[in-house]
């Protein structure tokens, strides 16, 4: 491993470590084993082969409309955009930087507005993710935050309040994702080298991934396909895996999640304790795996290794899958530039069209995957002469026609797309 | 109330003020001896003693009006109107206590009379005769007191009269009454700018309180000199209802009494209860040179309940706080005069109390009583040993907040935490030794409660154990799901075992696994404990003779004698008697005569090592020695 979480960078290395693809990385303690501080150290300069690259005729433009800066400073690592708010309704998106959870909304003027801000009261709280949902009574929308100190918040933006938290998480958690059709199960990923399924209207832990053949270092992201059948993980220790929602148990300890009485019962629920992901490679990627999200069947995933790898599990026509299977079919690959710090996510719309990254050097690689063949995906790139910043994340709105880009220096870009040429 | 009640909402109490009990005046002794017929005796008795007043009227004769500032005007008269203003009790919903006033005389009152005169211009007074049913306090409002009320008209307009005047006090008698009531003495009533009404200037008012709250008469005969003040015009208040709405904060220091008399009207009458009533006027009396008057009123003589000193009769009047800082470097000393705490102002009354309280409320400093000749001095110090740890329901540090979609149904099992509700030591006698200096401190109170309001945490999913966990241990060491289902992966994973033999490894792996047998002795039992539990899914699964096998191997290795392996054999015969099992026997017998005879057919008896038609039986031993598992995987032998 030629990662040292050092004075100067987090910069994936590029030497052989082909080496340990085979053997597990240590396992042991979390604490001890874990290389990454906060991922907050960004690189400079490695600006050598920058090619002058001749954009190729922009079918899809995204213009910068305007940015704003937080007062903390720190680096902002979060943002999404809430999904559940349909046409017509206002464009709302919040971000996570620092002890704070801001929440924004994108006026048709151009400009941003703030419209809430939580800061936790412990100053030390460094806020990585966010996640949208709502709540299934009201319909409400409640917000979930998670951070260094690896305590999930809920928020109910219509009172204003933090109504509830999770405890239980061994260390940071490094990301939050809301089941596509339960609103109330959530997914979070910890530096604890596991994840944990809860149900966040009943308060109680449906499940956790981890153990034996679980992630052997910190897992650093996750996705739930649109059917919510499974999910993919990611970590530290370059691999992927997935896990099933569909057996027997998880449903129905999902059921009995909502059933379930604590004042009543006598044992405390049984949470499922899965240690067995149903098919794991570390085939894909080199390094760190920073991000993963599902896209239909197949899977896009990214390490610092400047490609976002779209891949599936198995061979091409395998539907099933299978535990011990050592095929993966990699289907494309998007290339981009000086992306070599961990930490880094894209993005996609909510319709899976548009594919966003961002770079070290502050810029935004876009994608159109509406096409046929992959390999006509277009790339397009955002510039701005201010943002030089690392982009930690992106976010789409709904319909794909606003792009927000957060960055280490605290700001928040609006990036919005231009009609077709 | 039912005890359950208690249980879950238990009355805690907050402190006990068991060494304050001076605090209460109040006793239950009239109970004892109450009866319900007595009550209107005991009411008219009551205003009948009421009535008892000194004398049947009360007789003022008023002297003069003084007021250096109308001295251009001696000889003059001023017409002094006299009430009787009424303060009943405040009832409830009302806002402000009900007044009555009754008008009861006017008389002229000469202006500046000259004092050496003697009997003046005139030589006579003004006399007002006020019959004392006036005073009683029988009819509807319980009357919590009377107030006199004069005031002073001047028949001549003064100009002069408007001149601000800075302090204006009312001085009932003289200032030697200082200590002996708060009520009437120095009242400091709103101070009234005299700009804003200079040209109606001309009336005087000034009040005089009857009766304090204990219903004591505070008007004693003797001469009076009432500072008045000037009234706005008609529209003022005749009382000020009670004087304690009004009053304000000032600091005594700050009063020039001399200047203030000096320039304040006054007006002067000699006052006395008498058995008849006087004559209009009367013959004006030589006023002697003021002095204190040392006559206590007699029936308040101070009734108050005396705080009760413990131990040191003659009450220290000094405490002295000496605060002890920086390794005893360093000290800073401050004093007071009362039993006041310094930190809470609680009023403690007696040193004993204050000590007390000190001690169990103030728990972050250290006390130690020292006797002092001018009084007390109390050491103080930062109390090293201070357990500032917190001691309240450690569920509430993880509980979700309140509010919103939480508020719990029904009840809800709470944390077994400990709290003192009664405790009743040994209490020695209270003395103020206690507070002393001690070698040891062993008769300090000791905590009561030790490390036990703890938050645990279950050890697979590190969340906090709610109350209602408590009692069952989640934490099984052994046999959990994650390793039956590693153990069997890993069994599938060999490579040179057939299926049979790893389905008969698996359940044997997995039973002596969830028993923990751990000797060579245990496994005749955990034979026999394994047809029990599995025999029935080995005959499903066309097991017999790996698990035949399986006995001889043990027996080979040792483990188990012939006997065991007959019995083991025998029972599983029987079991095989049963006839779904025999149905189940005989449509895998069925079935596997057809693959084979397929697979013969198409591979016409191809050496393949996977046609054999029954499930191949081979040596699949577990043997079990020192807690260890082990599998020794021998060839497999064909049969058939």
């Amino acid at each position: 491993m030629t990662l040292p979480n050092g004075d100067s960078n987090s910069v994936a290395g590029d030497s052989g470590d082909d080496l340990d693809d085979t053997s597990s990385v240590g396992s042991g303690s979390n604490a001890d084993t874990s290389r990454s501080g906060t991922p907050t150290l960004r690189r400079k300069g490695r600006n050598k082969r920058r090619r002058k690259k001749t954009p190729a005729p922009v079918k899809m433009g995204y213009k910068f409309v305007c940015y704003l800066k937080e007062d903390h400073g720190q680096p902002i690592f979060g943002v999404q955009f809430n999904q559940h708010l349909r046409d017509g309704q206002p464009l709302v998106f919040a971000t996570a930087g620092n002890n704070r959870v801001s929440v924004y909304q994108c006026m048709d003027d151009g400009s941003i507005k703030i419209l809430q801000c939580y800061s936790d009261p412990d100053p030390e709280e460094n806020f990585y993710t966010v996640a949208w949902s709502y709540d299934t009574e009201t319909g409400r929308p409640i917000l979930a935050a998670a951070g260094s100190r690896g305590v999930i918040r809920i928020f109910s933006l219509a009172t204003m309040q933090c109504v509830k938290h999770f405890i239980g998480h061994g260390n940071a958690i490094n990301e939050l994702k809301f089941h596509p059709r339960d609103p109330n199960l959530l997914l979070s990923v910890s530096k604890d080298h596991a994840l944990r399924m809860w149900n966040i209207r009943t308060d109680i832990l449906v499940a956790t991934f981890g153990g034996v053949e679980a992630h052997r270092d910190e897992v650093l992201s996750t996705d739930i396909d649109v059917e919510g059948t499974c999910i993919v993980s990611c970590g530290m220790d370059h691999s992927l895996k997935i896990w099933k929602l569909t057996t027997d148990i998880m449903l129905s300890t999902i059921n009995q999640s909502y059933t379930f009485n604590p004042s009543r019962a006598v044992r405390p629920f049984p949470t499922v304790q899965q240690n067995f992901p149903d098919f794991s490679t570390r085939d894909i990627h080199r390094n760190y795996v920073d991000c993963v999200r599902w896209l239909g069947r197949f899977i896009l995933s990214k390490s610092c290794e400047n490609t976002i790898v779209c891949w599936k599990p198995g061979l091409l026509n395998q539907t099933e899958l299978k535990h011990n299977d050592t095929n993966v079919t990699i289907i494309h690959k998007f290339d981009y530039k000086e992306c070599e710090i961990w930490f880094m996510r894209f993005s996609l719309d909510y319709w899976q069209k548009v594919l966003a990254v961002g770079n070290q050097q502050g810029r935004t690689y876009v994608w159109d995957l509406d096409i046929s063949d992959p390999a006509q995906a277009r790339c397009s790139t955002l510039t701005h002469p201010k943002c030089v910043a690392p982009i930690r994340q992106t976010a789409f709105s709904r319909k794909g026609n606003i792009l927000i880009t957060v960055c280490d220096d605290a700001t928040i870009w609006r990036w919005d797309r231009v009609a077709q040429q | 109330m039912n005890s359950s009640y208690k249980l879950l909402k238990p009355i805690f109490l907050q402190r006990t003020l068991y060494y304050m009990r001076g605090r209460m005046s109040r006793s239950h002794k009239n109970r004892m001896s109450f009866k319900l017929d007595c009550l209107l005796d005991k009411v008219t008795q009551k205003s009948e003693r009421q009535n008892e007043r000194p004398a049947s009227y009360l007789n003022i004769a008023f002297t003069g009006f003084h007021d250096d500032k109308l001295e251009g005007v001696c000889g003059d008269v001023a017409r002094v109107e006299t009430f009787i203003v009424k303060m009943c009790h405040k009832k409830r919903k009302e806002s402000s206590a009900p007044l009555m006033q009754v008008s009861v005389g006017t008389q002229d009152v000469n202006i500046n009379p000259s004092e050496g005169e003697g009997g003046g211009g005139c030589g006579r007074n003004a006399c007002l005769s006020i019959p004392t049913h006036n005073f009683t306090s029988s009819n509807g409002h319980q009357v919590k007191s009377y107030v006199l009320v004069f005031r002073v008209s001047l028949v001549h307009d003064q100009e002069n009269a408007g001149e601000p005047v800075v302090k204006r006090r009312r001085v009932g008698r003289s200032a030697s009454q200082d200590s002996q009531d708060s009520n009437i003495p120095l009242i400091s009533t709103n101070a009234i700018n005299g700009d804003s009404h200079g040209g109606v200037g001309s009336t005087y008012a000034g009040e005089l309180v009857m009766f304090d709250r204990h219903g004591r008469c505070l008007l004693t005969p003797g001469q009076y000199e009432l500072m008045l003040e000037l009234q706005a015009g008609e529209t003022t208040q005749l009382c000020k209802s009670s004087p304690k709405k009004n009053a304000s904060w000032e600091s005594i220091d700050t009063l020039k009494f001399d200047g203030i008399f000096n320039n304040i009207p006054v007006l002067k009458f000699t006052l006395n209860w008498n058995s008849e009533n006087s004559t209009s006027v009367i013959e004006r009396p030589r006023l002697r040179p003021l002095k204190p008057l040392d006559v206590v009123l007699a029936n308040s003589a101070s009734t108050k309940p005396k705080p009760q000193g413990v131990a040191s009769p003659e009450a220290p009047q000094l405490v002295l706080y000496q605060f002890v800082y920086n390794n005893n470097s360093r000290q800073q000393t401050e004093a007071r005069r009362d039993f006041h705490c310094p930190w809470c102002s609680l009023n403690c009354m007696a040193l004993y109390s204050l000590l007390k309280h000190l001690k169990l409320c103030h728990a972050r400093f250290t006390f130690t009583y020292v006797p002092h000749p001018k009084g007390a001095r109390i050491d103080v110090a930062l109390n090293e040993c201070y357990d500032g740890s917190y001691a309240g329901n450690p569920q509430d540090l993880v509980a979700m907040p309140a509010g919103f979609a939480f508020s719990r149904s029904g009840p809800t099992r709470r944390t077994p935490t400990t709290s003192v509700l009664v405790c009743r030591p040994k209490r020695p006698k209270p003395s103020l030794s206690e507070f002393l200096e001690q070698d040891d401190d062993f008769d300090l109170p000791r905590s009561y409660i030790l490390g036990h309001n703890r938050l645990y945490h279950h050890t697979m999913t590190c969340l906090p154990i709610q109350p209602h966990e408590l009692d069952e241990d989640s934490e099984g060491e052994h046999d959990s799901e994650w390793v039956r289902q590693k153990t069997q992966m890993m069994i599938d994973e060999f490579s040179d075992v057939n299926e049979g033999e790893k389905e008969l490894m698996k359940m044997w792996n997995l039973h002596v696994m969830k028993y923990n047998f751990v000797g060579d002795s245990q496994i005749p039992l955990a034979c026999s404990m394994f047809l029990e539990s599995h025999g029935t899914e080995l005959l499903r699964k066309s097991l017999y003779r790996n698990f035949v096998l399986h006995m001889v191997s043990l027996h080979d290795f040792g483990l188990i004698g012939t006997g065991v392996v007959y019995k083991c054999i025998l029972h599983l015969q029987n079991k095989m008697q049963d006839p779904s099992v025999q149905k189940q026997l005989a449509a895998s017998w069925e079935e596997q005569r057809r693959s084979s005879k397929k697979l013969f057919s198409s591979y016409n008896g191809s050496s393949s090592s996977f046609v054999s038609p029954v499930k191949q039986e081979s040596t699949c031993s577990s043997a079990t020695s020192n807690g260890l598992t082990e599998e020794s995987k021998s060839s497999p032998t064909k049969s058939k």
